[in-house]
């Protein structure tokens, strides 16, 4: 076995043989601006790998897991916020009516009397852990004139696969239905959100389509678009590596992990192209070692075929967790490199607040297409 | 503490302890420690005398502790060699937690010659934004 | 100066003066002529009283001529109607030739609060912050 996974680095029994993974251990693979947190010594990370671990007991999860979601939440509550910061606990959605979920509204103070935009962001964090200190939020909901929504949805370790999808859901419909009260345009949201909150945004945007809801935009980073491995992937091993990504994958979607049975409100890259007709905008930005790279990018060719406004933009010499991301998801020390991909972040986000750039029209001569082909 | 140790075979280096503080990587969760408030950095030119038993070596070590800097000092004084530890200056400066544009090239009163080849070769080969030699002595 | 006056989407009349040009390069194409210094633009709303038989066309163009200026007079009053006018402008502000940032609100003595109402309306669904309707008469 290859030595990465022996010693400290054993992974509960995981194999890997020589040759199926490379090894990035090594800065010298990134770029030398971002080369912060490169390899990171796994024992930090343990906290957040047994929360997955297919090794570990549920009970053990859940005491961990709720323990650690509380000192998130004690952090963010006793912190100074620039923003007000409202909880609200909202209905649950169509499909899982009796849970109801809590939902937070950021306000910062340079919004409009009425009808302002909405930034409907995602907190990351593998589905393991939702800290919304790690996340620019007051800062993006500011620069961007905006209402912040953030659902505070269920974990992995706490409800599988749909449950975050219907919380999502759930947070939309409320925010949709109440927008006076709120004080927002509900026509005017984009959907932002890195890692796991890029995924779910993802995901749950297909959800939303599902029921006629349509937002600006979806403007995401380093999301998760697939469970499904495929030869000639899982290339790289470091901060967020396959094994990671499989793991927190397999345990929130338990049985139907990597099954054709779940489609892209499970998994993005689930989708046909036909399923990507209609679909918002969409700008990914991911990293060269992000785990499921080309199924991000074959992700990024449906959109490209079902004719959706859509652009990828893919940092080489990046993985998951480094300096490029320093900005965007306040991931260490802001610099140069940094900056200048957080500047096309955000004019994504601004492009899709300040124009329309859905394409309705596709959907119309879609379903024309197909009346021709099949008839009425 | 001052660490001393050689690097990629080109030399030596003489690297004040960092400050550090803690930061928090958002995907997945995690805890860590990183080095803070990066030093500018002296390339020292002696043509190989800043080596383990060298006679200054506690004063230098306590100049670079007091003035926050990092020596970097090559074995070689041919400016093509002193290119190479040029570039890993360039491409490790995160590690070393150095500021990559604040480079001083500096020689013995006997290495200033060579001192000042190393920054016109630095400036013609490797668009170094960098000053004159200057001479460097405890 | 030649002022041309046309129908713009069904929705109104646009008095629009003939533009500088300039000639640029376009690659694989070679030299083009095309509009130059764009001018501000003003949403006229009269309920519809600029058309082709306004009495007080000519004045109005050679306002516009000698002023550089862009008059979009649509018919409509309702703010939903005059906002497609306002999407209008800011979606060919290439072909108009005006600046985006430079379209100001005015109105008769009869259609004050229609203006203002479209003022308000550019701010809610546009997140365009335009001065307040000013009154216009020849």
């Amino acid at each position: 076995m290859w030595e990465k996974f022996e010693g400290d680095r054993n992974k509960n029994g995981i194999i890997v043989e020589d040759g199926r993974m490379i090894d990035i251990t090594d800065p010298k693979w990134g770029h030398p601006d971002g080369r912060d947190f490169w390899d990171l010594d796994p024992k930090l990370n343990e906290g957040t790998a047994m929360l997955y671990s297919p090794s570990v007991p549920q009970e053990e999860k859940l005491a961990a897991g709720n323990a650690r979601q509380a000192s998130y939440m004690e952090q963010w509550w006793s912190t100074e916020h620039t923003c007000d910061v409202e909880k609200f606990e909202v209905p649950g959605c169509e499909e899982e009516p009796d849970t109801p979920v809590e939902v937070w509204v950021v306000k910062p103070k340079n919004l409009k009397k009425r009808k302002n935009r909405v930034l409907f962001y995602v907190v990351g964090g593998g589905l393991t852990g939702l800290n919304p200190n790690a996340y620019p939020i007051e800062r993006m909901c500011e620069e961007h004139k905006c209402v912040g929504i953030v659902p505070i949805y269920r974990l992995s370790w706490q409800a599988q696969y749909p449950a975050a999808i219907n919380d999502l859901h759930a947070a939309y419909k409320w925010m949709y239905n109440n927008a006076d009260e709120l004080g927002i345009h509900n026509d005017k949201v984009v959907i932002s959100g890195s890692s796991t909150g890029g995924h779910l945004g993802l995901a749950a945007a297909f959800r939303l389509k599902r029921y006629g809801y349509s937002p600006r935009g979806i403007v995401v980073v380093s999301a998760q678009t697939d469970d499904r491995e495929k030869d000639g992937d899982s290339l790289y091993t470091g901060m967020w590596d396959a094994v990671e990504q499989h793991d927190g994958l397999y345990n929130w979607l338990g049985r139907n992990f990597a099954s054709n049975r779940v489609g892209p409100e499970a998994l993005p890259n689930h989708a046909t192209v036909e399923d990507c007709i209609g679909f918002p905008p969409t700008f990914m930005y991911q990293s060269e070692m992000d785990p499921d790279i080309l199924q991000n990018v074959e992700f990024y060719t449906k959109l490209l075929k079902a004719h959706s406004f859509v652009e990828y933009h893919v940092y080489g010499g990046a993985h998951h967790s480094n300096g490029i991301w320093a900005v965007i998801k306040n991931c260490g020390e802001p610099n140069e490199y940094s900056t200048r991909a957080s500047i096309s972040f955000e004019s994504n986000i601004e492009d899709c607040f300040k124009y329309d750039l859905r394409r309705p029209w596709v959907v119309e001569d879609y379903k024309a297409a197909f009346k021709k082909k099949f008839g009425e | 503490m001052v660490e001393f140790y050689d690097y990629e075979g080109l030399g030596n280096i003489i690297d004040p302890e960092s400050d550090t503080k803690q930061v928090f990587i958002p995907s997945p969760p995690t805890m860590t420690t990183v080095k803070t408030n990066p030093r500018s950095t002296i390339l020292y030119i002696t043509g190989g005398r800043i080596v383990e038993g060298y006679e200054k070596l506690e004063e230098l070590k306590a100049y670079a502790e007091e003035n926050k800097v990092v020596f970097v000092c090559p074995s070689s004084k041919d400016p093509e060699e002193v290119a190479e530890t040029f570039n890993y200056i360039q491409s490790k400066y995160k590690v070393l937690n150095v500021k990559r544009d604040e480079i001083a090239v500096m020689g013995d009163a006997d290495t200033m010659d060579d001192a000042q080849a190393v920054v016109d070769y630095l400036v013609d080969e490797c668009d170094a934004d960098i000053d004159d030699a200057e001479e460097f002595s405890l | 100066m030649n002022v041309d006056f046309y129908e713009y989407n069904g929705l109104g009349y646009i008095v629009d003066p003939e533009s500088d040009t300039k000639v640029v390069t376009v690659i694989l194409i070679g030299k083009q002529t095309v509009k130059a210094n764009p001018r501000p633009a003003v949403i006229y709303v009269t309920g519809g009283k600029i058309n082709e038989s306004y009495e007080k066309l000519e004045e109005l163009k050679a306002y516009c001529a000698e002023n550089k200026v862009v008059y979009i007079c649509p018919t409509s009053t309702d703010a939903d109607e005059l906002g497609k006018t306002y999407q209008y402008a800011i979606d060919k502000f290439k072909d108009l030739n005006i600046v985006k940032e430079e379209i100001s609100v005015k109105a008769d003595s009869e259609n004050m609060s229609a203006a203002q109402e479209l003022v308000e309306f550019v701010l809610d669904e546009f997140d365009d912050e335009l001065d307040d309707a000013e009154e216009f008469s020849l």
